[in-house]
């Protein structure tokens, strides 16, 4: 990558940073690295901020400056999965109602899912002030849509639509892992994947969030048949959502993020039917 | 924005106002379309963007927090009977394949075509505004774009987001009146018109065999093989290339489809060729 | 359409909140039958000073909601000279409406959201409490809702005593002793706290009332703070 001349009132930055702080670097797929606290500032080869380390050279060593929190991060990890698989006449989407925030958690009954229409739910992990965010926005536009235009937006729509809400923070992104299901004009099934800046597709079923790792393979497997010999058969609603109960029991039991409850809403040309089941809750 | 959410600005131009709250249109309005992009509150956003947001290629993001859907192997080139375009649909989060099912090669119109390489999202988004803004031309010129002032569109578009870790490597390619045309257009703003690319990182294996069997005159039967092969070969030696591949031939009236096939499956097609040819 | 557009606050000089300087600590919310009760002690710490002894950390807003804040003194003030705007306004419109804890608790939520997207945090974690509703919001705007809630040390050393102590059918008596206790083992534990503490409740036909400060008895004789550990002099700390 090229590097532009920095400005020249600024000091040497390390050429990798991030606005995070290191203890709460995760990958996509959630796994946590271990804080690490620095009491050197300078010798952090650790992501640093985008301004002056503060009390850099103070004899304190910049204790007095909250220690643990030295820099901000305007995101943080809330952990969780989602996962919504579609069918030829339904769509099935499930999030777990764990909300975490570093090695704590803050609620066992947060729900994942927001429905924007009656045919379509929208299902989001990451962060949760990102994800509310996103909520509101769709909201809005879902309901200055619905009085322009005298009906609801139909699913295809309403994933262009996330896509390019996303692409609009592509220089400040929604830190949302998110999944669209619903159930299309033809009365099919549709679930769409996202990346955090918006690129979309349609799919058969899709995961993500921290629990992503361990449920889509699973599903790889019983619902796309993927390396499988014995002969593929269709799948009714209520076995998808059993398959769905295992897939988040399994994901649940590596990945301490996900737990407690899960929520599973079946979308059908009728509407939107809810359960919930426990889940383990350590 | 530099006021709350929900203040209400409360100007009562009339007797008849006092006493009523006015929503504040503007903010509503700016929540959903500003037009413009958010851009964060920082000294220096282009460098924190390309820095944090980046949609960079192999694992060069791995520092990042947020990590974007990218990863591919694109190619195209010119021939007598049109154009020919390879691609594969794998795209991947760091090590993490998010899907072997993506349409890298979007049809902007029914005459034009662009390919996706690098960050999936910048690509389809920014393809897609091209699509809008090839359609605006028509309407006012009452006449198709060439494939040079499309790309042209495009790879302006480009220079404005200079330095800010967009990430796109695509190839625009059409038959307008000047013929067969194929132009590569990146985030650098680079455009370039040549009869052969290969974009992605698994382009360098895809040069190799298509540097090696291509000829002007080829026949479409040929051509449609030679793209198929040098997706395959990428494919199996860069790791985040994979999935299905998806060609299409580009000729006077129009783009067509030509196949979706597996690599998986050609890899055993090819393999029986070669003990074949051994034998 | 493909145009870029800088923020104002880019190009010229700017004060971004990078670390609280003057903090409070916990802030602890519970609900029990007849209503929700808050409490909090009444220190402000100048990193590791204890420095301003009595400060009001809960606050009412209004006639029927309680906040808490935890972080940075000086946003919490921040935040309620802007709340106290907002029931100024309330009571010139006279019409008889005053925002409750629930919209008090969604306002802050897009307050603390739009002041992270711009960098320059309200560094606080919220405590927000009406009759039936008690809630938190964070400094990048995170938000939930529980039948108890607390901020800083209180997530990891009271939560665990709430978890375990608490039913929807307490009494005021009842939920006023275990919050008590909760503040007490906080003092034990957290360097930042202190033993003087403010009491706060929010009921339907009482409205927010919070108490004057007042000491809570510790006990320093338990065996693990009047033992040596190990040799050494003291409990072990310096």
């Amino acid at each position: 990558m090229t590097s532009l001349p920095l400005p020249p009132h600024s000091s040497p930055r390390p050429l990798l940073t991030s606005p995070l702080p290191r203890s709460a670097l995760t990958h996509a797929n959630g796994i946590q690295r271990l804080p690490i606290h620095h009491s050197e500032p300078h010798s952090m080869a650790v992501p640093a901020s985008f301004d002056q380390q503060p009390g850099a050279d103070s004899i304190d060593h910049g204790v007095t400056e909250a220690p643990y929190e030295r820099r901000f991060s305007p995101y943080d990890f809330n952990g969780g999965t989602t996962l919504a698989i579609s069918g030829p006449d339904f769509a099935v989407v499930a999030g777990d109602t764990r909300m975490s925030t570093g090695y704590e958690i803050l609620s066992r009954d947060v729900s994942k899912l927001h429905p924007l229409t009656d045919h379509c739910v929208l299902a989001s992990a990451g962060c949760k002030t990102d994800v509310d965010q996103l909520r509101s926005v769709l909201d809005i536009r879902s309901d200055m849509y619905r009085h322009n235009h005298q009906k609801d937006m139909k699913v295809t729509s309403v994933a262009q639509m996330l896509g390019n809400t996303l692409y609009g923070r592509r220089f400040f992104p929604y830190y949302s892992f998110n999944v669209l299901a619903g159930v299309d004009a033809e009365g099919k099934g549709a679930v769409y994947s996202y990346d955090a800046i918006g690129s979309f597709e349609r799919t058969h079923f899709s995961a993500s969030g921290s629990g992503q790792s361990f449920v889509v393979p699973l599903l790889d497997n019983v619902i796309v048949h993927k390396n499988r010999q014995d002969e593929k058969r269709e799948l009714g609603a209520e076995e998808v959502v059993e398959i769905v109960k295992d897939a988040f029991v399994t994901a649940g039991e590596r990945d301490i993020y996900t737990g407690d409850k899960l929520e599973i809403m079946v979308i059908t040309k009728d509407g939107i039917q809810k359960s919930t089941f426990p889940l383990k809750a350590d | 924005m530099t006021s709350f959410v929900g203040e209400t600005s409360f100007n009562p131009n009339s007797l008849l106002e006092i006493g009523s709250r006015k929503p504040n249109f503007q903010l509503a309005n700016d929540l959903v379309d500003d037009g413009n992009f958010l851009i964060p509150n920082v000294q220096d956003p282009a460098f924190f963007c390309r820095t944090n947001f980046a949609s960079a290629s192999g694992d060069k993001d791995k520092e990042q927090l947020v990590k974007f859907a990218k990863g591919t192997t694109t190619l195209a080139f010119k021939f007598n009977e049109g154009i020919i375009v390879s691609v594969d649909s794998r795209s991947t989060m760091g090590a993490y394949i998010a899907s072997q099912t993506v349409k890298k090669i979007i049809e902007i119109n029914p005459f034009l075509l662009g390919t996706m390489a690098g960050g999936a999202a910048d690509c389809s988004y920014w393809e897609r505004n091209l699509g809008m803004q090839c359609r605006l031309y028509e309407l006012r010129n009452k006449k198709r774009i060439s494939v040079a002032a499309a790309s042209k569109l495009l790879a302006n578009t480009m220079n404005s987001y200079r330095g800010y870790g967009l990430s796109m490597g695509t190839m625009v390619t059409g038959w307008d009146e000047t013929g067969p045309q194929l132009y590569y257009v990146d985030n650098d703003a680079t455009r370039l018109h040549d009869n052969l690319f290969s974009v992605g990182s698994g382009s360098t294996y895809a040069y190799g065999v298509l540097d090696t069997f291509y000829r002007p005159d080829l026949t479409v039967d040929e051509a449609i093989d030679l793209g198929k092969r040098a997706i395959y070969h990428a494919t199996h030696r860069d790791a985040y290339s994979g999935g299905i591949n998806n060609l299409y031939h580009v000729q006077a009236d129009g783009w067509k489809k030509i196949h979706s096939i597996d690599v998986n499956e050609l890899h055993y097609e090819f393999r029986d060729e070669k003990n074949e040819m051994v034998a | 359409m493909a145009s870029l557009h800088l923020n104002a606050a880019t190009t010229a000089p700017s004060q971004h909140t990078k670390y609280p300087i003057v903090t409070g600590t916990s802030v602890l919310g519970l609900r029990y039958d007849g209503g929700v009760m808050v409490a909090a002690d009444t220190l402000c710490s100048y990193g590791s000073m204890a420095k301003y002894k009595d400060a009001r950390r809960i606050r009412t807003v209004g006639p029927a909601t309680l906040l808490g804040a935890s972080g940075e003194y000086s946003d919490f003030q921040s935040i309620m000279d802007m709340l106290e705007g907002m029931e100024q306004q309330n009571d010139n419109f006279d019409d008889g409406h005053s925002t409750d804890a629930q919209q008090t608790h969604s306002y802050l939520r897009a307050v603390m959201y739009q002041r992270r997207s711009k960098m320059n945090p309200l560094w606080n974690d919220l405590v927000v409490a009406g009759p039936n509703f008690l809630g938190l919001v964070d400094k990048i705007g995170t938000t939930y809702t529980d039948n108890f809630i607390a901020t800083g040390f209180g997530s990891y050393l009271a939560i665990p005593i709430l978890r375990k102590k608490w039913r929807p059918t307490m009494s005021e008596g009842e939920a006023r002793g275990l919050l008590e206790d909760c503040l007490k083992v906080l003092f034990y534990r957290d360097c930042r706290a202190l033993n003087r503490i403010q009491i706060a409740k929010v009921t339907e036909e009482g409205g927010a009332v919070v108490s004057e400060p007042y000491e809570i008895e510790t006990d320093w004789s338990a065996a693990s703070f009047a033992t040596t550990k190990g040799g050494l002099e003291g409990d072990g700390g310096w």
